[in-house]
């Protein structure tokens, strides 16, 4: 037990996976990915369609074996035994891309009760969790009673996450929770899920295309790119290098490349930006400087 | 002179699971000349796509009417001249695929409409060619990304010859390469073809590349405009739950706290840059 403290929640050691090995579709989704979670952590996985987020996420839980390398939570590789698996499924929760086809039940109740029902829980106990994860997505507990059918994709969408968080898992891994949501929508997810994250201390895993979204939530991003991990830093330190991100299919923030185009003019600007807040800052300070006041 | 799409008081209701009645529509007034590039914004539950499903008789009017390249929609005999003007595609590519092979795909809508193999063929070929996808087309669909799949989507409206195509947010499961590749083809389609695109989106980088944007809210239109005219309507938008892009943001905030007095409708990085070199360098951009 000495020194766990500094076990790190999650980790993966030189994870590699191929598809369809021996076909001629033999495709290499990881290559030798390493990557440490601390608890608490708040990341966002960024890439290009077919970077290997996707296969990388999959390995979290165990829907995937990696072909060679392991995944460790709390310090145990949790492919060592196959029983022990669907435990770590019930901590490590992932919650899927338009998760809102997923509902299948009668009843939105029913439906978020499924994961703890699986557990084994009692039922005072499940009827706890499916009210405590309304709550924890802003839904009434009155929708409990209704069909999933009479929601609307929004609505949806939460009940999916609340299904995933009645489970209590310790990790939650969210992929493009926001594709297709409207702006103020994004926004809504976005809030629920750092309320997560600070007032729940869950453990996030955040796979998105969007570099803008990436980092106004996380605190650390990982880039991936043809199964590698490309680069990973703090937002400030990842938008600093925008020439590679956009060499890896992401596009940078506009307010970004407003200033990567006037540094290109031979104006001084930093860039290391990706906020309207702080491009403000940046411009401010720069124009102090070519004007000499 | 008859116009693309006309819609004249258009009114669209329907009960939900509690029997209460909605307007998704309530009056709307739109008509959208031939050739032009439009988009439609809204947040969620705005109307956007039932008006959309107007556009080709997939809904028919509660109140008012729509016509479609001079035909109303609501005479029912008319109903596959009207789709064969006007063709749509939706949000989700995997939902409108329907063949093994790509080029199989886009030949389906031509050989329910009897066209001569000859003709299906040298069709086809063009639409692929168009969408960039010509070299694919003995793939299978269902290993394609999300944006080519969305290209072969686009190819199989192409080939059967539309006026018009209404496209229901084709980008939202896309990643940015995705993106950009669907919203390249529909430029070209619109440049080279002349074909009318209504285009549905939620992304406001994607808006402001159309000659027009109309914004629906509770199943009215609340503004119709020029990019340029709409999208410095920042405080408008945002109560509508619509952002504008960052360019214009970042002026406006810059007016705000360095009374920096620059004009704010700048849409695009380099315009944006423009403005902030001139005043970057002591003067009033």
């Amino acid at each position: 037990m000495n020194g766990q403290k500094q076990t790190p929640i999650l980790e993966v050691r030189g994870l590699s996976h191929v598809y369809s090995v021996g076909t001629p579709f033999e495709q290499k989704a990881l290559d030798d990915v390493n990557l440490s979670v601390d608890k608490g952590e708040f990341i966002a996985i960024i890439g290009h369609t077919g970077s290997g987020k996707s296969t990388l996420i999959q390995h979290l839980n165990g829907l995937l074996r990696p072909t060679t390398g392991q995944v460790l939570f709390h310090g145990q590789d949790i492919f060592q035994k196959t029983s022990q698996l669907r435990k770590i499924r019930f901590q490590i929760g992932l919650l899927f891309q338009y998760p809102e086809y997923q509902l299948f039940e009668e009843t939105v109740g029913q439906d978020i009760a499924y994961g703890p029902a699986n557990m084994g829980l009692h039922n005072s106990e499940i009827t706890r969790r499916v009210s405590d994860a309304l709550d924890a997505v802003g839904l009434p507990q009155s929708i409990a009673e209704k069909s999933p059918f009479e929601l609307s994709g929004g609505q949806k969408r939460r009940v999916a996450l609340a299904g995933v968080l009645a489970m209590q898992p310790e990790i939650l891994v969210l992929d493009e929770p926001t594709a297709g949501l409207d702006p103020a929508g994004r926004e809504e997810m976005f809030e629920l899920i750092r309320d997560l994250h600070d007032k729940r201390d869950t453990t996030i895993l955040l796979v998105t295309h969007s570099m803008e979204d990436a980092a106004r939530v996380a605190s650390r991003l990982i880039v991936m790119r043809e199964g590698q991990i490309f680069l990973t830093g703090a937002p400030a330190q990842v938008f600093g290098q925008a020439e590679a991100l956009e060499r890896a299919g992401l596009t940078v923030p506009q307010v970004t490349k407003i200033l990567l185009a006037l540094r290109a003019r031979g104006i001084p600007v930093d860039t290391r930006c990706y906020t309207v807040e702080q491009a403000v800052q940046k411009l401010l300070a720069c124009r102090e400087e070519v004007l000499g006041c | 002179m008859s116009e693309m799409i006309q819609a004249e008081q258009l009114t669209f209701r329907y009960t939900d699971f509690s029997h209460t009645a909605h307007l998704a529509l309530d009056g709307v007034n739109l008509t959208i000349p031939y050739g032009q590039f439009a988009a439609i914004l809204g947040r969620n539950g705005s109307g956007k796509s039932t008006f959309a499903k107007h556009c080709n008789a997939i809904a028919l009017p509660s109140g008012g009417r729509v016509l479609v390249d001079g035909m109303d929609t609501l005479q029912p005999d008319l109903i596959w001249d009207i789709r064969r003007a006007c063709s749509m595609v939706f949000q989700n590519p995997d939902n409108q695929i329907v063949a093994t092979v790509v080029e199989e795909d886009v030949a389906f809508g031509l050989e329910n409409m009897g066209v001569p193999p000859k003709e299906i063929r040298r069709r086809v070929n063009e639409a692929l060619h168009m969408v960039d996808m010509y070299e694919y087309r003995m793939h299978a669909p269902h290993l394609l990304s999300g944006g080519q799949k969305q290209r072969v989507a686009i190819a199989g409206v192409l080939a059967m010859q539309p006026k018009c195509i209404v496209l229901d947010e084709p980008t939202a499961m896309l990643d940015p390469r995705g993106r950009a590749d669907v919203m390249h083809v529909l430029h070209r389609l619109h440049k080279e073809k002349g074909i009318t695109i209504v285009l549905i989106t939620h992304h406001m980088d994607e808006a402001v590349q159309a000659e027009r944007v109309a914004v629906l809210d509770h199943g009215h239109l609340i503004l119709d405009g020029t990019p340029r005219r709409i999208f410095v309507q920042t405080r408008k938008l945002h109560s509508l739950g619509l952002t504008v892009p960052q360019s214009v943001q970042l002026l406006e905030a810059l007016n705000g706290c360095a009374q920096a007095g620059l004009e704010i409708d700048a849409l695009t990085v380099e315009e944006c840059a423009d403005r902030l070199e001139v005043w970057l360098k002591g003067g009033r951009a």
